[in-house]
Parts: C-alpha cells; sequence; structure tokens
C-alpha cells in the first residue's frame, strides 16, 4: 500500500480534541485523564526500527494494525504499530516506560518521542482550546492542511479498494490513536504560560517565551535561508559563520543597505553566546543562506522572489523565512503561482514560512493575512508580544482557502543583529515574528529528521494555544 | 508587466523547450525557474497574454505583483 505521511499543514481544532472518538483504545479512560497506555512516534521511515527498539530495549511486542484484523486487536489490546504514520500505541509498566525514554532520548533512536495515552472527552477540557466547528468555519477545515490529510480519512475512503479487510472497530481504533497522540502533543501546549519576562538574563524575551533557550537543538545541519535585504556581512557576531549568499537585485550586492534582512537573520540564525549579551537567535547551528531579493528600499516583486525561492530550493535548504508580503483585500483570492511553488518546494523539502502582515490597526480594523502567506501551504505568521498578546498591527485569519495564521510568534520590540555600526536594533512587525518560527523549524528539522509538510506538523501541534485562533492559529511556536 | 507562467506537471522536463515557446509568443526576459517549475519573465502589453496560455505545456499565466516589500527603513512598523 501506498505510504501515507501527513500532507499539508494541520489546521488548528482539527485535532479532534473535542470532535473525537469516545470509542476505542480511549473509551476505557481514567479520571486523571491518562489511558496508562503510550503512544511512540518513530522518526519518518524508522517505523521497523522502531518497533524492534521498543521489543529490545523494553521489551514491548508490537504487530503491525495491517496484519491483523480489527476484531482481534479490539479484543486483545495488542500493542499495535501504525505503520503508515509511523507510530504505535502499547501497554508498558513504569519500568518499561522508563526504560523507553532512555532510548527515544538517544540521538540515533528510531523513537522521535514517547507519550502517555490521553483520554479523549466529547467536550474540551478546562483552560484547552476549542476547535471551531460551527460549519461555517470551514476555513480551518479544508485543504491541503486539513486533519483529513493526516493518514486518518484516505485509508477510510480508499477501503473498499485498498484496506477491504479493515473494519469499523479497526479504524475507530486507528482514529482514536490519532487523537490520543495529537491530545498528548496538544497536553503540552496547555501548560500555563510563564510570567512575561523583558530581555534579562542573557537572552530575548522571544526565546525565553518560545522555548528556545530550553532547546538542546541547535539547527545543525539544516540549511535556512532568509528571502530578504540582504545581510551586513561584515557583522561581528557572525564572524568565521559560513554564509552562502545570492542578490536577486539588479544592481545591488548582498550587502544589507536596509537593515530588516540583518536583523531577521540574527533571530533566524544568530549566535548562542554573541560578543554582547543578550542572545537573540534561535538556530545558532544552522547553515545561513542570504537571498536578497528586497532592494535596499525594502521594494520587491514577485519576480525576484520566486528567483530567490527557486535558488534557495535548489541549495537544498530546508527552511525559507520571508518577511515580506503585499496587502490583499477581504475575499482576495490566495495566488496560484506561489501555492504551486510552496507545494513543489515542500515536495523538495523545503518549507517556506511568511509573515502574516502589519495592516492591521487593532482593536478597530483587523486586516487579512498577506499575499504570499495566504497561500495554503505557507506558513503564515502572525505577532504577539511579551505578555503573548496580539500585536495590534498583525493581522488576522479573514480570508477562507489558506487566509488563515498558522502560528504565532515575538514580533514586538524584538532585539537582533542590524547593520555595522548600529550592531544590534529593536524592532517590531510580523516580519520579527517569522524568523522566530523559521528558525525553530530548523530546529525540528535537526531533531525530528522530518522535511516537507511533515515537519511543519511536527510543530505546530506543540504551539501553546492562545484564543482567538482567527489571530494566533496554533497559538505561541514552541521550541523542541 | 511582469509575468509568471506555472509549466504542468507533466511537462516538467520539457521546460527549456516550453520557454522557447514563450519567448516564440513575446515572453521578454525569459528566465527558467528549474527547481519550481515556473518560467519568468516581461511583456510590454497585455495583448500577449492569450498567445502565452496557449503555449503547450503551460498551466497558467499570472500577473507578478510589483508592490512585494517591506516598510522603508524609518517605519516603526517592519
Amino acid at each position: 500500500m501506498e505510504k501515507k505521511v501527513p500532507t499539508g499543514i494541520l489546521a488548528p481544532g482539527s485535532n479532534g480534541n473535542g470532535h473525537g472518538s469516545t470509542n476505542g483504545v480511549n473509551g476505557a479512560g481514567t479520571g486523571s485523564g491518562l489511558t496508562g497506555r503510550f503512544i511512540a512516534v518513530f522518526k519518518e521511515g524508522a517505523a521497523s526500527a522502531g518497533a524492534e527498539a521498543l521489543e529490545r530495549m523494553a521489551g514491548v511486542r508490537t504487530a503491525s494494525a495491517r496484519s491483523m484484523a480489527g476484531e482481534a486487536r479490539a479484543a486483545t489490546r495488542a500493542d499495535i504499530v501504525f505503520d503508515e504514520i509511523e507510530a504505535a500505541v502499547f501497554t508498558a509498566d513504569p519500568d518499561q516506560h522508563a526504560a523507553l525514554l532512555g532510548v527515544a532520548a538517544e540521538s540515533e533512536s528510531p523513537i522521535l518521542l514517547i507519550e502517555p495515552e490521553r483520554v479523549v472527552y466529547a467536550l474540551s477540557m478546562a483552560n484547552e482550546f476549542v476547535p471551531p466547528d460551527d460549519g461555517k468555519s470551514s476555513l480551518f477545515g479544508r485543504g491541503p492542511f486539513d486533519i483529513k490529510q493526516l493518514g486518518i480519512v484516505p485509508p477510510v475512503a480508499a477501503s473498499a479498494d485498498v484496506l477491504p479487510s479493515l473494519t469499523k472497530d479497526f479504524l475507530e481504533g486507528y482514529r482514536a490513536a490519532i487523537d490520543g497522540l495529537l491530545n498528548s502533543l496538544a497536553a503540552r501546549a496547555a501548560e500555563p504560560l510563564r510570567p512575561a519576562v523583558a530581555d534579562i538574563a542573557g537572552a530575548t524575551y522571544g526565546l525565553e517565551i518560545t522555548g528556545v533557550l530550553g532547546s538542546r537543538f541547535s539547527g545543525t545541519g539544516i540549511k535556512l535561508a532568509v528571502l530578504d535585504t540582504g545581510f551586513d556581512l561584515n557583522h561581528p557576531d557572525f564572524a568565521g559563520r559560513p554564509i552562502v549568499t545570492q542578490s536577486f537585485v539588479p544592481g545591488q550586492s548582498v550587502q544589507d543597505g536596509h537593515g530588516h534582512g540583518t536583523h531577521c537573520i540574527g533571530t533566524a540564525c544568530g549566535p548562542k553566546a554573541p560578543p554582547i549579551l543578550p542572545r537573540y537567535g534561535v538556530a545558532f547551528g544552522a547553515s545561513i543562506f542570504v537571498g536578497k531579493v528586497l532592494s535596499n528600499q525594502g521594494s520587491g516583486a514577485d519576480g525576484g522572489i520566486l528567483d530567490g525561492i527557486n535558488w534557495a530550493v535548489a541549495q537544498g535548504c530546508h527552511v525559507i523565512s520571508m518577511s515580506l508580503g503585499a496587502a490583499v483585500q477581504p475575499g482576495q483570492p490566495f495566488s496560484g503561482v506561489f501555492e504551486t511553488v510552496a507545494q513543489r518546494a515542500a515536495r523538495r523539502g523545503t518549507i517556506i514560512v511568511a509573515a502574516a502582515g502589519n495592516d492591521s490597526r487593532r482593536p478597530l480594523q483587523i486586516q487579512p493575512v498577506s499575499h504570499p502567506a495566504n497561500c495554503p501551504s505557507i506558513v503564515a505568521v502572525g505577532a504577539l508580544d511579551v505578555s503573548s498578546s496580539i500585536a495590534p498591527f498583525s493581522n488576522g485569519g479573514l480570508n477562507p482557502n489558506g487566509g488563515e495564521v498558522n502560528v504565532a510568534g515575538p514580533g514586538v520590540n524584538v532585539y537582533s543583529s542590524f547593520p555595522m555600526p548600529q550592531r544590534y536594533n529593536t524592532l517590531s512587525g510580523t516580519s520579527m515574528a517569522t524568523p522566530h518560527v523559521a528558525g525553530i523549524l530548523a530546529l525540528y528539522a535537526e531533531a525530528t529528521a522530518l522535511r516537507g509538510f511533515p515537519l511543519v506538523n511536527a510543530m505546530l501541534p506543540r504551539s501553546r494555544r492562545i484564543s482567538p485562533v482567527r489571530d494566533f492559529g496554533w497559538g505561541l511556536v514552541q521550541a523542541i | 508587466m511582469q509575468i509568471v507562467a506555472t509549466v504542468k506537471e507533466s511537462s516538467l522536463a520539457r521546460l527549456t523547450s516550453i520557454a522557447d515557446a514563450l519567448r516564440a509568443a513575446g515572453l521578454e526576459d525569459v528566465k527558467i525557474l528549474e527547481a519550481l517549475g515556473m518560467i519568468t519573465g516581461h511583456v510590454a502589453d497585455a495583448g500577449k497574454l492569450r498567445g502565452l496560455r496557449r503555449v503547450e505545456g503551460v498551466e497558467s499565466v499570472e500577473l507578478g505583483r510589483t508592490d512585494v516589500g517591506i516598510p522603508d527603513p524609518s517605519s516603526p512598523i517592519q
């Protein structure tokens, strides 16, 4: 059978929480909110190796879902591996669980993470994100980011000819496992917000509230492109750092005559320990690719931007950060060109992240997400402040079909690098939120080895939920 | 006018010949974006668009936006 992997970016509220099955494995839960079982997510392509590791390290015996009849599976509640989504649900006593956590922590481990399986309630748990589900909010449940792409519906839809032996029980168990997985991820995000902190303790607030400071990943081995106004190639904080550059602006070198590009690159890729504190950069181990697609005056056009994307994809960049855009009107559709580009790029392992735009003047006026962030297959980033309140300028998910905000990042009073001699500057905008998300995607890319849409879908559900979805999407982005 | 032509999935192997056909149909400053399967360029007038769209292997022809950017450096919001 064709391997099913998530395609498209998941919409918040599509995690089945509050709408998922109450049958199957999750229905037997207790008041603890946990089923007593565990879910293991394997690294991409590592389902077999992961199942072997489960058995070898902790004596957990698994069987492929494909090889078991649904009734047998339901009756025995056997440990089971879902090959198509590269995950397993299993029972384990505390000793086994401890051993497995050790396995998962090894960098060469085929297991990405292990979490307790959670009971899915018919209604949302307190303080948990309530997805829009009023029928009108198909805004968040349609297109390539729909949960239906997560390998749940395709086997169901194809069951008549592809999986003739599947039963309703099997499929409900399958769905329940996904619900549990997504809820276990969501639970992390439901932790209370820490008190807001200013740029203290040697790092910016942006790195603090996104959990970057606690991450053991740096984006090492990951190529991150920033398509912007270029970069100050003489910036002392980046001395000795390998940087690949290309200008797509006729008559202008990569050298940043604006400041915007240097600031964004600082946020995405700035050093772990800059000579002058605080630290301001996320993926300090990532390889930096600078594509100048905006002039020193800040202007650009689709042609040059596509040129830059083409270059970054050809260079094998895993993440492209684009803090740029053009306003769109309510009801205006997304660009078919950029949507196709984003899909083709994702197929080659490159994800595009773009700013939601700064056209709003809240609370009175909210404008739709800008071009090209409004494309379904481009990650649209909104901006919030040190208190996790929406930035007054940050655009909202007003337009359907990709026009939603996917995730939010720090975008008010963001301190980062700036062309010499100024060296540093504090700026605000969804432009500043975008490279936070791009840098964090590089951390996930290093940690999970996922690429393309599955990489984004590993990150989004871990965001810290903030309402409303219109403004924050999945919430405040969180590092791995 | 800036033009972006999307080449069909099934015709991606023929990018160069499609670019030649677009040039023959009036596209100037032709540039092939090979990794994306796109061809960009300019036309002097909108009358050429129909001819570009008729080129075999072309899925769509869009006008490129030329107002994509960021505020000037003095703006408080970037």
